[in-house]
């Protein structure tokens, strides 16, 4: 049964290189998912077979699935935080006018639609982006971050070693990452995740006063997954989030992709939801 | 809702109002009103008879093949009962008018043959109304080939590494081909140095490059959902079909040079520390050269040539001799 309409690029963004796809519910529930990638991931690549598992899974019928891009191999981590935070805030205060202009005549909304409750899905330095644009957004007193959930694969938030990812994705050839050493690359990335950096330390810092007395509670991840060889980023838990989960015989690269014989990272974002 | 109408509403918007279709078919059915049998010839000629260097006659081909490229998917879309069957709206006579003449006719089944085009004509004229006994079971693969179509149009359709694959030079400072392209690929050091180049300082090669690896992932992709879809043989041939010219039409020279390009790897020397690097190598090449053969297969054509050839068969006057069934 078709429960979500065709993937489309979803016209609200400034920016004209990276694209936001969006898969919007036939019966819609008020309710959506957002994907974002980790370094140097796709808005959608990245999450192999979760737009095509989703719609079929009971719990996701009504929900509205974006996957959100940005360039995740090249760009300062506080502006892409910045636009991420525009992003939602444009999604969230004009909901209505932003997604009947994405959708068809045949499937338009009526006045009043507004989304309850988002669950953000993050993975790696999606992560990071992620708490700095809700710290943010939380500051400025935008009611929308209290809608928001968190729900975290491999988070970066601790640090995370990223050139050797760098050349894998660069290329799509897998194999071309044992050829590190050939590599010359530069990224603001490379210092701003490692472990200790001043951005990650004030993350953390910021993010522990904004939880003070338990306010805030979106700030606090639902759920941390953690893959079981994991080579690129620290697993050790940030602030109060609950404590990880690992899913077995994962790499830091497939422990957020589901498969169809493989639907570990599904029925955790089942669990969110 | 009616959702195959939401679902025909959103192919059109991607697939026509988005692209040179809509133009194209104003264009044509002016033409086609007009009676201007012999302008239509002439823009609508074979280019190995007459070159077409016009800058205004190649941008209004280009369109057309826009339009082509729509009719394909909405005919994938009708067979697997994604949309309804064409009605009587202007946007379905439009098209059947634009379908039938003659002149056009010629260009997508004698010039440039497409199938498609040829089994939406027919079922236009009430002559193949075959549709999937169970859509529900291909939602997911149709939504699946949408997806993996848009990226394939959005990265590749219009690139340099399908202009080489096709014989093309591209004309940059230099004149690049796809043996250049062989030749980087030789050279890890100056292969890894230049994927990592951002897309602004990228050069001609460059973007071929990029475009190498996304259309071996794209191929990786698409050789997936066609084994998914073994139990739809017509819904299996009618997707491959509508990369046919690629895999069909020029498919053997894509397998072999892009075979050739990918046996450049195996002459890649991994560091000390990475003893399976080799085996990787290795693995990935003979992988990526095991699907170009199943895509450029004769076989996954069978289903939608048997189609065709029974309808002309059994409606000797519309069908076309010169068309491209084998």
């Amino acid at each position: 049964m078709q429960t979500h309409l065709v993937a489309r690029s979803f016209h609200a963004t400034l920016k004209p290189d990276k694209d936001v796809q969006v898969l919007f519910a036939i019966q819609p529930s008020s309710k959506a998912v957002l994907f974002i990638h980790g370094f140097s991931g796709d808005a959608i690549d990245t999450w192999s077979e979760f737009p095509l598992l989703l719609p079929i899974a009971n719990r996701c019928h009504g929900h509205d699935l974006y996957f959100y891009g940005y360039d995740g191999l090249r760009a300062d981590l506080t502006s892409s935080a910045a636009l991420f935070r525009d992003f939602l805030d444009r999604l969230f205060s004009r909901t209505i006018e932003l997604v009947n202009t994405n959708l068809p005549p045949a499937a338009q909304r009526p006045a009043g639609f507004t989304y309850d409750q988002m669950l953000v899905v993050a993975h790696s330095l999606g992560a990071v982006i992620t708490r700095r644009a809700l710290l943010d957004a939380t500051r400025l007193g935008r009611d929308w971050a209290a809608k928001i959930q968190m729900l975290l694969f491999a988070p970066a938030h601790k640090g995370a070693n990223v050139a050797d990812l760098a050349l894998e994705a660069a290329s799509g050839f897998k194999f071309v990452r044992l050829f590190s050493a050939l590599a010359r690359f530069e990224s603001p990335l490379i210092d701003q995740l490692k472990p200790g950096s001043d951005i990650l330390k004030s993350l953390l810092e910021e993010t522990q006063r904004a939880r003070a007395n338990d306010a805030n509670p979106h700030l606090k991840a639902r759920k941390v997954i953690i893959a079981e060889y994991e080579k690129i980023v620290r697993n050790e838990t940030f602030g109060d989030d609950p404590p990880p989960e690992s899913i077995p015989n994962t790499t830091h690269t497939s422990v957020c992709k589901p498969r169809a014989d493989f639907r570990r990272p599904l029925e955790f974002l089942e669990e969110c939801l | 809702m009616s959702l195959a109408e939401a679902n025909f509403q959103d192919i059109v918007a991607a697939y026509y109002e988005s692209t040179g279709a809509a133009r194209a078919a104003r264009y044509l059915q002016d033409e086609i009103d007009l009676k201007h049998t012999g302008q239509l010839a002439v823009l609508l000629r074979d280019y190995r008879e007459r070159e077409v260097d016009s800058p205004t006659e190649i941008e209004l081909r280009a369109d057309v093949d826009d339009l082509m490229i729509c009719c394909d998917i909405l005919e994938i879309a009708i067979a697997a009962g994604f949309i309804g069957m064409p009605n009587g709206t202007h946007f379905w006579v439009t098209t059947n008018d634009i379908l039938e003449n003659p002149q056009v006719q010629q260009y997508y089944m004698k010039f440039y043959p497409l199938k498609l085009p040829q089994l939406l004509r027919f079922r236009l004229r009430g002559l193949y109304e075959q549709v999937a006994d169970d859509p529900n079971a291909l939602v997911r693969p149709v939504m699946q080939f949408l997806a993996m179509d848009k990226r394939f149009m959005k990265t590749l359709n219009d690139g340099y590494l399908l202009r080489m694959l096709d014989a093309f030079e591209i004309k940059g400072i230099k004149d690049w081909d796809f043996e250049d392209i062989v030749k980087i690929v030789g050279q890890p050091e100056e292969f890894v140095r230049r994927i990592l180049l951002p897309p602004e300082k990228r050069d001609i090669p460059d973007q071929a490059l990029h475009e190498f690896s996304l259309f071996l992932q794209f191929s990786f992709e698409l050789h997936a959902l066609l084994n998914e879809l073994n139990e739809f043989p017509l819904i299996r041939s009618e997707m491959w079909s509508h990369y046919g010219y690629w895999f069909e039409i020029i498919g053997d020279e894509v397998k072999d040079q892009l075979g050739i390009a990918l046996s450049q790897f195996l002459n890649w020397t991994p560091g000390s520390n990475t003893p399976k690097a080799a085996g990787e190598i290795q693995g990935y090449v003979r992988k990526a050269q095991d699907v170009l053969a199943a895509l450029t297969s004769p076989t996954n054509a069978l289903a939608v040539d048997s189609v065709l050839k029974e309808i002309r068969t059994s409606n000797p006057e519309n069908g076309d001799k010169r068309g491209f069934v084998r």
